[in-house]
């Protein structure tokens, strides 16, 4: 079959990208362990106020400069039990779940961003290496209220 | 039917041009495309290292 040089060329490149990609993706997945940012744990999205960790949200620290903060997600706000305040440079591990319908779970000007579905705990670990004020906020349509959803978290020096 | 004629001749003239389609013009534009979708992903990579 006769094929124009340029034709060959862009199939290559668009070929070649596809492979690259795919690369990519495994190497990510297999040897680097890269997930979604959430995990497969479940748990019954009724008994969430009986349910270890969420039974007390908040925060909590497990290590050196290292915190886990609990949250539950519902219309329209993010529940703890603490104030949402962390030192400079601390690791914080966010563990969240929804009472009622899927929300979003953002903080602005860091990576963190991700779905709240009902009945799985979503994970998600940041380092805030930058004091100051940061709000963690809904960015998926809950209801009514949803754009009052939102708590503050302060990073202090 | 002379102009009928006429008119035949020049599209058979079209048709057997042996040239093949000149196609420079269409891989300009691809490859101007595609390395506007290429810096955009640089962008985005750029943008999810420095908020790290």
């Amino acid at each position: 079959m006769h094929m124009h040089k340029l034709e060959r060329l862009w199939l290559m490149i668009g070929s070649g990208a596809l492979i690259l990609f795919l690369m990519v993706i495994g190497v990510n997945a297999f040897a680097m362990g890269h997930t979604p940012p959430s995990d497969s744990e479940i748990l019954d999205p009724t008994q969430v106020d009986l349910t270890a960790p969420f039974d007390d949200p908040g925060l909590k620290k497990i290590g050196e400069n290292e915190y886990e903060l609990v949250l539950v997600a519902q219309a329209f706000t993010f529940q703890s039990n603490d104030e949402i305040k962390i030192p400079e440079g601390a690791t914080v591990h966010f563990k969240v779940t929804s009472k009622d319908v899927v929300h979003g779970f953002q903080i602005p000007k860091t990576n963190v961003n991700m779905m709240i579905t009902p009945g799985h705990i979503n994970t998600i670990t940041h380092t805030f290496d930058e004091a100051g004020q940061f709000l963690i906020l809904c960015n998926e349509y809950c209801g009514v209220g949803h754009q009052a959803m939102g708590v503050p978290l302060e990073v202090i020096k | 039917m002379g102009v009928l004629e006429e008119k035949k001749e020049t599209v058979r003239k079209v048709v057997t041009t042996k040239e093949g389609p000149n196609l420079k013009g269409t891989m300009i534009a691809v490859m101007l495309l595609g390395g506007f979708i290429v810096l955009s992903w640089f962008s985005v990579y750029w943008l999810y290292m420095v908020r790290l």
